[in-house]
């Protein structure tokens, strides 16, 4: 059956015309109809241009370990700001970069990792000027209340037959577990104590909420959290066995704005908001640690 | 228009969608295959991690198979030719892990077989745990795949027409054999897509995966797991595994359309 040249050209023009009445009703504007209803008081009100220029979404990508603080501070910097409304992309750092990397958007990284700040400045990703330190987390150890697994040191993390859970090695809590586990071991325990301590590791989550919840749920009998998830869960369901500082790795957060935001008064605005004497409470009410510990 | 105009426009349509279609589906896998070159492939084949994840998702997702078409085929096959009570309950009730996110199947898993779960608190007191292990793979896997298989058999046996086997049945053959001889073979090419469909759904599982069985290279890492980390960090791996899981699913689906048009011509 051959094609004729006359149906497949009008089909090729009706397919254009398809497009490109599809992607004119894509851009134009909603024009909202500033009708008074009748009845109503004249006031020669100029009625401003609809929603465009007053309500802002920010988009912030953020390290997952503050996925109880962002509940507190999208209201607040409404509050603080009316007209913003804030939201939250949570997931391990590692993964956020990777979503930068590949064409994400985005107005504000707040990362969980000066390595990956950094990787993501020398690519361009961030505009370099605006990258601050926003707050610190140790790492600690938890164990479910009730403490099942019968963990009361860490030396029992080493004992033969715990389950423990971790983050991946990719992940900002992952590494600096692996740097804290690597001190202990060097400095009051021995490579025994850390070979059998990993063979205990039943599970390596992406992002370090994953961690918590294996240990609220009692399926796990330890994890390696931030302090942060430990002070601010829910009293009664967690124990904790602090790490020495001095064994300890501390994570230094950033903030910065990133080179595909579409605002970037707004987003330095969200910025100084968190750096400033209230962003930083609503950090440590819920556990964060003031820069440099 | 007349009906000469109207066919062609017909045909024009036909190229452009179908056309559409195939760009769609093979222009991204194409893409993962132009990211790497063939000694970085060849190269991350022999990574432990990659080793590991093929072999536990083939094992795990193979036994899963097997146990869903053991139980699942007497039981579609009852179900479509008994009335019991709670019938209508029991349909709703296979369709349920098709709507369900498997995140969700994976927690309630999870508050089941797990230690502190329903069943696993008693299974933990004898020294059985479930949760972390090989098992819960196989578990989870179960779980979100078997109405694929269950669904489709279900139809199948309800759509023959039961002369055939009541002819049997009058002719004195026993159950077994009614199955075996008549049901079986008239619905196997089916059977097979079915079972096609739930293979491919238990080598995809993640979401229930991650939540009962964790992850664990070499133990409870999938290959989704294991593609789903590395992305997070070796970019190398994860293209790797991806391209093996699609040549693999090409290779078994090729296989499977081979075999079942053969039956076809007998059947």
């Amino acid at each position: 059956m051959t094609v004729d040249k006359k149906s497949v050209v009008i089909s090729a023009l009706l397919s254009i015309i398809l497009c490109i009445v599809l992607v004119t009703t894509g851009c134009t504007n909603t024009a909202t109809t500033p009708g008074a209803t009748p009845g109503t008081t004249i006031t020669t009100q100029k009625t401003a241009p609809p929603t465009q220029a007053s309500a802002k979404t920010l988009i912030v990508f953020t390290a997952a370990s503050l996925k109880g603080a962002s509940d507190v501070i999208g209201p607040a910097y409404s509050n603080a700001t009316p007209g913003t409304t804030v939201k939250f992309n949570l997931d391990g750092t590692q993964v956020l970069k990777q979503q930068l990397e590949n064409g994400a958007k985005a107005d504000v990284l707040i990362s969980a990792s000066n390595t990956y700040t950094n990787a993501l400045k020398n690519e361009g990703y961030l505009v370099n000027e605006t990258v601050k330190n926003l707050t610190s987390n140790y790492i600690i150890v938890i164990v479910p209340a009730g403490n099942p697994g019968h963990i009361n040191s860490l030396a029992d993390l080493g004992t033969p037959g715990k389950k423990i859970a971790m983050g991946t090695p990719d992940v900002p809590v992952g590494v600096n577990t692996r740097q804290s586990i690597a001190k202990l071991t060097n400095s009051t325990f021995n490579t025994t104590w850390n070979t059998t301590l990993f063979k205990n590791v039943v599970s390596y989550e992406t992002q370090e909420p994953g961690v918590v919840t294996k240990v609220v749920l009692g399926e796990v009998d330890a994890g390696f959290v931030y302090e942060s998830s430990y002070k601010a869960a829910q009293p009664g369901t967690l124990n904790a066995i602090v790490i020495p500082v001095k064994d300890n790795s501390l994570q230094t957060y950033t903030i910065g704005i990133t080179n595909t935001t579409s605002d970037k008064d707004a987003a330095f605005k969200f910025e100084t908001f968190m750096v400033s004497p209230q962003g930083q409470q609503i950090l440590s009410d819920f556990g964060f640690r003031p820069i440099g510990g | 228009m007349n009906i000469q105009t109207s066919r062609k426009m017909a045909l024009a349509v036909a190229i452009v969608s179908i056309g559409l279609m195939v760009s769609y589906l093979a222009l991204p896998i194409i893409a993962l295959f132009f990211h790497t070159s063939p000694l970085l492939f060849l190269s991350s084949l022999q990574e432990q991690q990659v080793i590991d994840a093929l072999l536990i998702s083939f094992l795990t997702a193979g036994i899963a198979l097997l146990v869903i078409v053991l139980v699942g085929t007497p039981a579609a096959y009852f179900h479509s030719r008994l009335y019991y009570p709670g019938k209508r309950f029991v349909e709703i009730l296979i369709d349920l892990p098709l709507v369900l996110p498997p995140a969700v199947a994976g927690l309630a898993l999870l508050l089941f077989y797990g230690r502190m779960g329903l069943l696993g608190r008693y299974l933990h007191v004898v020294g059985i745990d479930i949760a972390f292990t090989t098992i819960a793979v196989v578990l989870a896997q179960i779980f979100v795949a078997s109405p694929f298989y269950i669904r489709n058999a279900k139809e199948l046996f309800g759509q023959l027409d039961p002369v055939y086997e009541q002819t049997a049945q009058t002719l004195g053959a026993s159950p077994l054999r009614v199955f075996a001889t008549i049901a079986l073979p008239l619905t196997i090419n089916g059977l097979v897509s079915g079972m096609v469909m739930t293979f491919a759904r238990a080598l995809g599982e993640f979401g229930a995966t991650i939540m009962v069985a964790g992850n664990l290279p070499g133990i409870t890492q999938t290959m989704p797991l294991a593609i789903y980390g590395a992305m997070q960090g070796d970019f190398n791996v994860a293209i790797t595994i991806s391209i093996l899981l699609v040549l693999i699913s090409f290779g078994i689906m090729a296989i499977i359309s081979i075999v079942t048009r053969k039956r076809g011509l007998l059947a």
